[in-house]
């Protein structure tokens, strides 16, 4: 006998469900992801009970605070998970990462204004940076022997090519890639850059 | 806000653009707060939760499925937890009897006016409901009390109490729609 979605969401309600019932919501929670229309519709009907109270507004102050974070130092958490399986890391380590990019110290500054931080040397033969890149600069070129990959977290790239990457683009620079990437105007790009050594290749 | 409209906001702030975030927070708020204030009773506390759960679903919002739940429920589902995770944790002094929370048809216009026909008619549906349904309906989702709880508030038999909420939601998958 299978379980009416009734009965199965009557047991969310009440927080008794089974070990794996109770897997599917976090999954649920954690992506919105639903594994068919009727689990969706069910959904859909134990929160609709959320409709019978009084909407109210909460004082200003909350959207105030919300929008000074998300625009501040949260700004770019929104990347926490790609970033986790980009490096390999956890989501812990992830967002420790993104929140490092405002710290003030441990940054070394080029000529043109670039400033770079690495955050992870030798793991699997990669190193990883971040790169604070003011508009109008290049960023640098791997160096010989090395490929890399850009995670662009704040402003835009243009390649010789003229293409323009924004936040959240992927971009790789294969071995012996001659690419440049270039910060447009607009603002400054945040950029985390992996990179690996090729010693037997060069 | 239309379902779409919710889709796109979210994908905007998946690429850590805030007005995206902004424009759910705008459509949603005054319901979620509506919520969170019913479940803590506390106004202080409910603002607090509703900020998380904002920056919780910022957070979230790259690996949000298009194709599942819509972003509303998705909404709920994070409010709902984290108001009752409050609620538990023993912090809140909350003392609200389910007598004092009947509510009259209630359209404020603190509200997005996209929502106020579905929030009539879901407060008609409820209503509608024999009264120890609904108050157990209501005990399960704003207060998130156990099948036992439950039983003894409402002098139902523990083991009726579950079937009873899955016939209420029945009612009211059978009565809504959007």
């Amino acid at each position: 006998m299978t379980t009416r979605p009734e009965d199965l969401m009557a047991g969310y309600l009440l927080g008794e469900l089974f070990a794996d019932e109770r897997v599917r919501i976090e999954a649920i929670m954690g992506t919105g992801a639903v594994t068919s229309p009727e689990e969706g519709s069910a959904l859909a009907t134990v929160h609709s009970v959320a409709l019978y109270t009084i909407p109210t507004k909460p004082s200003p102050r909350v959207r105030e605070n919300l929008m000074a974070s998300l625009t501040g130092r949260m700004r770019l958490l929104p990347f926490r998970d790609r970033i986790a399986k980009f490096l390999e890391v956890d989501i812990d380590s992830a967002y420790t990462i993104l929140t490092t990019v405002d710290h003030r110290v441990g940054w070394t500054q080029a000529d043109d204004g670039v400033r770079t931080r690495l955050i992870m040397s030798g793991r699997r033969d990669h190193d990883a940076s971040l790169l604070r890149a003011p508009a109008g600069s290049v960023l640098p070129r791997p160096a010989a022997g090395t490929s890399a990959e850009l995670f662009v977290l704040q402003g835009e790239l243009r390649d010789d090519e003229g293409e323009i990457a924004g936040a959240g683009a992927l971009l790789r620079r294969p071995l012996g890639s001659r690419y440049r990437h270039e910060v447009q105007d607009g603002g400054e790009a945040i950029v985390l850059a992996l990179t690996r050594e090729h010693a037997d290749e060069s | 806000m239309p379902d779409h409209d919710d889709r796109a906001a979210i994908e905007a702030a998946s690429r850590g653009d805030a007005s995206g975030l902004a424009a759910l927070y705008d459509a949603y708020a005054p319901l979620l707060f509506g919520v969170a204030q019913r479940i803590l009773g506390d106004r202080s506390l409910a603002e607090e939760v509703l900020r998380d759960v904002f920056l919780e679903i910022w957070t979230k919002s790259a690996s949000y499925d298009a194709s599942g739940c819509s972003v509303r429920v998705w909404l709920l589902m994070h409010l709902r937890q984290r108001s009752l995770e409050r609620l538990r944790s023993g912090k809140v002094g909350k003392m609200v009897s389910m007598e004092d929370t009947q509510i009259a048809y209630v359209v404020g216009d603190d509200e997005d006016p996209a929502l106020t026909p579905a929030r009539e008619q879901i407060q008609r549906i409820i209503d509608l409901l024999p009264p120890k349904q609904r108050n157990m309906l209501q005990l399960a989702y704003f207060e998130g009390l156990s099948s036992e709880q439950i039983g003894a508030r409402t002098k139902v038999p523990t083991t009726r109490v579950a079937s009873e909420i899955a016939n209420a939601l029945s009612v009211i998958r059978d009565a809504y729609s959007e």
